[in-house]
């Protein structure tokens, strides 16, 4: 009987299902939040205007004091977002996605302020990255399940 | 009514590569997207220093930058495994806890 009980097949089976359980249980990823969903398409909205609009302007007008209020608003939007996202559980994969963001935004600020000019190509590039970004975050909180799902 | 563990394991491993098979190919999708947008925006920058559009420090500081817009893209990837590996548990253990409930 106990032989029958511990064979090889039965401890494994249970090691599996004790497996599957305990994985279950602390494989754990952040349910979508559609708050911070909403927050991220009205920021990527921010930027690609902010970007579009600059396009627009001759290059020699593109002095930073004539952005600067923006870069600060949008600089504040995304802080806030990256508060609202570390306040998630198990969101840590789109903190970092916010963390570079930020990191990109903030790179932006110094270069435009140092050099007092923008040229196209970078206006494009910014353009083409940052919608590349923002698709990802987006993406990445639209595959996560809603609660209940 | 006996609990045939053979086939019940055979279930949860069944439900398992259900879910793989819906998530996988969009996985691969988004990472061929990755790629072929990355590939086009350092081309575009290569074209740009060709034509001393850019300096060579805004050519390495540009570099960087894609490098760290293809990690943000990646990590969309790492947290679509995870819920598909989290949807492939959770899809077992849901075909075990039936299995038990229709003994009880």
């Amino acid at each position: 009987m106990s032989k029958q009980l511990f064979s090889k097949r039965n401890i494994s089976v249970v090691a599996l299902l004790a497996s599957l359980f305990m994985l279950s249980a602390c494989w754990s990823v952040a349910q979508r939040d559609e708050i911070a969903l909403a927050e991220v398409v009205t920021l990527s909205k921010k930027v690609m205007t902010f970007f579009s609009e600059m396009q627009i302007i001759p290059e020699a007008e593109r002095e930073y004091s004539k952005f600067e209020a923006q870069y600060a608003e949008i600089k504040g939007d995304i802080t806030a977002l990256l508060i609202l996202n570390r306040a998630r559980l198990n969101n840590e994969d789109t903190v970092e996605q916010i963390e570079i963001l930020s990191g990109h935004w903030d790179q932006d600020i110094k270069k435009h302020k140092e050099d007092n000019k923008m040229i196209d190509f970078i206006i494009q590039q910014r353009i083409i990255q940052y919608s590349d970004s923002f698709s990802a975050i987006i993406l990445g909180e639209q595959v996560k399940e809603a609660e209940g799902e | 009514m006996d609990f045939d563990i053979a086939n019940v394991l055979q279930d949860m491993g069944n439900a398992m590569v259900d879910v793989t098979k819906t998530d996988a190919p969009k996985m691969g999708k988004y990472v061929k997207e990755i790629l072929s947008k990355r590939s086009g925006s350092l081309l575009r920058l290569a074209n740009a220093r060709k034509r001393g559009e850019i300096d060579e420090e805004t050519f390495q500081e540009e570099l960087i930058r894609e490098k760290e817009v293809m990690k943000l893209q990646l990590i969309t990837v790492k947290i679509m495994t995870e819920v598909a590996v989290q949807k492939a548990i959770n899809a077992a253990i849901d075909v075990f806890t039936n299995a038990v409930k229709a003994l009880i």
